[in-house]
């Protein structure tokens, strides 16, 4: 009874309650389309990371972790060997072997990790071989060469191991990527001249456009315009397993492109039997095992399975090789709930306001209600309804607007590309974002929106209690 | 006469006004915070990278910046440290020399960036003074505790507080995080990991070098390295330096690859010198980094000024052989990364805003539905409508203004507390996030700026737009039927 009442009390001003409800709805279907775009992001980001270089599981020596040694391999390679391949869970493992090394080339050298792989194993694990730069560059599988080796975008750059050249193809690209005609204009100028470094490159680039232009689009040009000067050869020298430092040349086959400066610059990969060779150890030597597993949900299951097995090994899952990866699985949950306590904060303030001056305008009818002789409590409930039915009406609207948007946009995707399309990249997301809403954030949504709706029903039914029936009759608007 | 009408009205209903009144503190309140909280996280991480990292400035060899090698050094000569001493918004400024060499010790070799540094300016500038391990937990220190800490602290200790630390309370936070119970224990601790080391002098042959680097090579501090690399224009650069210091930064990818040399001993070591006509030599440097008295934020105003400043130098400097780079330039990748969060913060504000919008105008609706039988009165004794019009926007106005003020009183403690007592974000995953930046790992409210206007300024524009409900409703109200409402 008192909740029809309160339905028909509320639907009295049909404006106001519109108001309430829409901005309840909005304020609800915002916060959601917020979590779930920051959750895309972070998804993209994650998938990357996952996929180029920490795989789910990686199995290490311990002493190999505090003291990087070429002494502390896993020694009994063959058993874990014996043992994944067994497992159903594992799509794919690679046995890697990691050495530091001083990468030179004629006109730069650089600090790298040079990573062994057998790229049969190793395409099962990551997906590096995707992420190649240009058609022209191999992943290794494709090539016999056994010094072969692939190297990162900003090791190629800092080795000058790039030449420039604006041809009528790269022009045609940086239009359709949205560069302003103006700036495609003043590049045509530079149309097919050959630039074999970056400084001359840039330097023509800074000369021909405008500053504004040339801050903002200098580094995408020159991305497109790019072109790997692919079998060079680079010096690598390191050290073998007597302590000799030794020297060796590797052909550049391909160049990979992660937008991640630092994995690209830091990064090579060599074919495996060549560089145990190369460092004085038996062609299989292991000293890091990437697992890929079937449901990376279930992974820290997984990683048990494993310690029990290899129980003096050291079995770190994604979430422990990674501290961003940690927060997007926890923390980003705090991060969400103080987004919406900032959002709901506002929205209580909004109901709370209208609430209250629709119950304080109507002091002569409550008045009336206590006058004949409808009680306390039965007022408090009418009054406390009405605020919780508005809240709920906005809330399930909102609810299920926000959950269609991402119904939606998790399908199409949103397209970044036009905002600061290195920003995004740079930080290893992505610059199409898949908004995603995972449960539990769905949950605390929800959650939040009952607190809500109880905490601001209550102030204004308490000052509608507060009314004295006698005054309240004689109030005069 | 309208104003004081105007100005009469609002107080006569004094529950309604207080009401409107509150729901645009509110409203500013929520929106100044928000910003504040924003703005103060990406000028956090802009701080820690740009005043203690890359510097304002960097006056470089003109190829440097894209080929950073041992070859395209800048002449560091009496000119230079003229024209930069006479500019007065010019805080102080640092002279570098680095390259990558490989560095061996105990029969183990592995590649490492030498940086020259002047010790003095360094310490201003990187903080690096407070690098300097001053004690190391390893098995060592475990096997003489043995017998002073019960097993099972000594367990937990040995499997999570391993490692370097640099001062006694940064081993006190550290303790306090894993367990409170190894509280008593710190000084016991402290007194058995301490291991020597100190700061470099500005004229030794010496290093300090990197933890994670000295673990690799299992030395410490009075063992010496050698350094084997490339020196200027193609001449070989051998040394022998002793290691007075072992550096443990934040950052894991810094101490793997960081070894720190007095200025003097790295030009000496790389032959960084130039010979001019009168065969005087010049020392060479990779870089100047400049600071200037300026705040590097992503305020426009902040950053035009250090703009200003770097053309100054580009100017008297005036040589084709010299390039000087901004901050935004250097640091491309992560302002990007800041402008393309700001997006998403701005979308969350956008969110705010319509929330408050709507709250605004529910509250503006109901006050003009309240008064319609007075605005019915007030026309049919003659007042006209354009006039009513003007009273109420003026009433309007006036609440608005009162309730932004007030929420700016109220916002500036709040603020000002913010800012110099800022959340510490004590999560050991959010502490390591930071240290992938070398920022301190807080969350500072932004002081004082140009959003303490703006947001107000939207606001007032919302509240704008919902007074046009009260204008039409009084445009179009029928006087007969509203009398006897």
């Amino acid at each position: 009874m008192l909740l029809s009442l309160a339905w028909k009390n509320i639907w009295r001003n049909k404006l106001r309650t519109l108001v309430l409800v829409s901005a309840i709805a909005f304020g609800i279907a915002g916060v959601i389309f917020f979590i779930g775009l920051s959750q895309g992001f972070m998804d993209a980001r994650n998938k990357k990371l996952i996929d180029t270089q920490l795989s789910h599981i990686q199995i290490h020596n311990p002493q190999f972790e505090s003291v990087f040694s070429l002494k502390d391999t896993i020694s009994d390679i063959a058993q874990v060997e014996s043992f994944l391949s067994k497992r159903k869970f594992v799509k794919g493992f690679s046995c890697r072997l990691k050495t530091l090394a001083m990468a030179t080339s004629p006109y730069n050298s650089a600090g790298v990790m040079v990573v062994g792989i057998n790229p049969i194993d190793e395409i099962k694990v990551t997906r590096l071989y995707s992420y190649m730069a240009d058609s022209a560059s191999k992943y290794l599988d494709r090539v016999k060469r056994q010094n072969s080796i692939i190297i990162g975008h900003a090791l190629a750059r800092r080795l000058q191991l790039i030449s420039y050249r604006l041809t009528g193809r790269v022009l045609a690209e940086l239009k359709d990527l949205g560069l302003p005609q103006s700036v495609v204009d003043s590049l045509a100028q530079l149309k097919d001249k050959p630039f074999r470094l970056s400084s001359t490159f840039y330097d023509k680039l800074e000369e021909v456009l405008p500053q504004d232009d040339y801050n903002k689009y200098a580094d995408a040009i020159a991305q497109h315009a790019a072109h790997y000067r692919l079998h060079r050869r680079i010096i690598l020298r390191m050290q073998d397993i007597n302590g000799q430092v030794v020297e060796a040349a590797f052909v550049v086959v391909g160049v990979f492109y992660t937008q991640n400066d630092l994995f690209d610059g830091q990064f090579v990969f060599v074919k495996k039997p060549y560089l145990a060779q190369l460092l004085g150890l038996p062609g299989n030597t292991t000293n890091e095992v990437a697992i890929r597993v079937d449901n990376p949900d279930k992974v820290v299951e997984y990683q048990q399975v494993l310690k029990k097995r290899f129980p003096e090994l050291s079995v770190k899952n994604m979430y422990e090789l990674d501290p961003i990866l940690r927060i997007s699985r926890t923390l980003v949950y705090l991060y969400y709930a103080i987004v919406e306590i900032f959002v709901f904060l506002a929205l209580s303030f909004g109901i709370i306001n209208i609430m209250l001056m629709a119950v304080l305008e109507r002091t002569k009818e409550l008045g009336m209600l206590k006058a004949i002789g409808m009680n306390r409590r039965r007022i408090f409930v009418m009054i406390f309804n009405e605020t919780l039915l508005i809240t709920f009406l906005g809330a399930i609207i909102g609810l299920f607007v926000g959950w269609l948007i991402i119904v939606i946009t998790s399908h199409t995707g949103l397209d970044f590309t036009r905002f600061a399309r290195r920003g995004f990249e740079s930080l290893g997301f992505s610059a199409v974002v898949y908004p995603r809403i995972p449960l539990l954030a769905m949950l605390e949504v929800v959650v939040f929106v009952v607190i809500t709706a109880f905490l601001s029903s209550l102030y204004p039914t308490i000052r509608a209690l507060k009314l004295k029936p006698a005054e309240a009759l004689r109030y005069e608007l | 006469m309208l104003v004081q009408i105007a100005w009469r009205n609002i107080w006569r209903n004094k529950r309604r006004t207080l009401i409107t009144i509150a729901s645009i503190f509110f409203a500013t309140l929520i929106a100044l915070l928000t910003r504040s909280f924003q703005l103060g996280y990406y000028n956090n991480a802009l701080n820690s990278i740009i005043e203690h990292f890359s510097g304002h400035i960097q006056i470089q060899q003109k190829d440097y910046f894209f080929n950073p090698g041992i070859n395209n050094l800048l002449v560091y000569n009496d000119k230079l440290k003229q024209i930069l001493d006479k500019n007065s918004k010019i805080k102080y400024y640092l002279p570098r020399l680095q390259s990558g060499v490989m560095v061996t010790a105990k029969n183990k070799s592995q590649f490492a960036i030498i940086i020259g540094v002047n010790p003095e300016k360094e310490k201003q500038f990187s903080q690096l003074d407070r690098k300097i391990a001053k004690f190391k937990i390893d098995s060592l220190t475990i096997q003489k505790l043995k017998s002073k800490i019960p097993q099972k602290d000594l367990q937990l200790i040995q499997r999570q507080l391993l490692g370097y630390y640099n001062s006694v309370a940064q081993l006190q936070k550290k303790f306090k995080y894993i367990d409170k119970n190894l509280l008593p224990y710190t000084s016991l601790v402290a007194k058995y990991s301490r291991i020597r080391g100190r700061y470099l002098k500005q004229h030794e042959n010496s290093v300090i070098i990197g933890s994670k680097l000295a673990d690799f090579f299992n030395v410490k501090v009075g063992d010496s390295i050698i350094v084997l690399g490339q020196g200027y224009h193609g001449l070989t650069a051998v040394g022998k330096f002793k290691i007075v210091g072992i550096l443990n930064f934040p950052n894991p990818q810094f101490n793997q690859t960081f070894i720190y040399m007095p200025l003097r001993a790295a030009q000496q070591l790389f032959s960084a010198y130039e010979f001019d006509q009168n065969g005087d030599t010049l020392p060479l440097v990779s870089y100047v980094t400049v600071n200037t008295i300026y705040r590097a934020t992503i305020r426009p105003s902040d950053y035009r000024a250090i703009e200003k400043v770097r053309n100054q130098l580009q100017k008297t400097i005036n040589s084709p052989q010299v390039r000087v780079l901004g901050w935004h330039e250097l640091n491309r990748q992560l302002l990007e990364q800041i402008q393309t969060d700001n997006i998403s913060g701005q979308i969350m504000l956008i969110v705010l805003f319509i929330i408050i919008g709507l709250g605004v105008f529910g509250t503006i609706l109901m006050m003009t539905l309240e008064r319609r039988k007075e605005f019915a009165i007030q026309l049919a004794i003659g007042l006209r409508r354009g006039k009513l019009q003007k009273i109420i926007l003026l009433e309007i106005l006036f609440i608005a203004v009162v309730g932004i003020l007030l929420a700016e009183l109220v916002a500036v403690p709040i603020i000002f507390y913010g800012h110099y007592h800022p959340i510490y974000l004590s999560s050991p995953e959010i502490q390591q996030a930071y240290a992938m930046f070398n920022a301190e790992p807080i969350m500072p409210m932004e002081l004082f700026g140009q959003y303490m206007l703006v947001q107000p300024l939207i606001v007032l524009v919302i509240i704008a737009i919902t007074a046009l409900y009260p204008v039409l409703f009084i445009k179009k109200l029928k006087i007969p039927n509203s009398l006897h409402f």
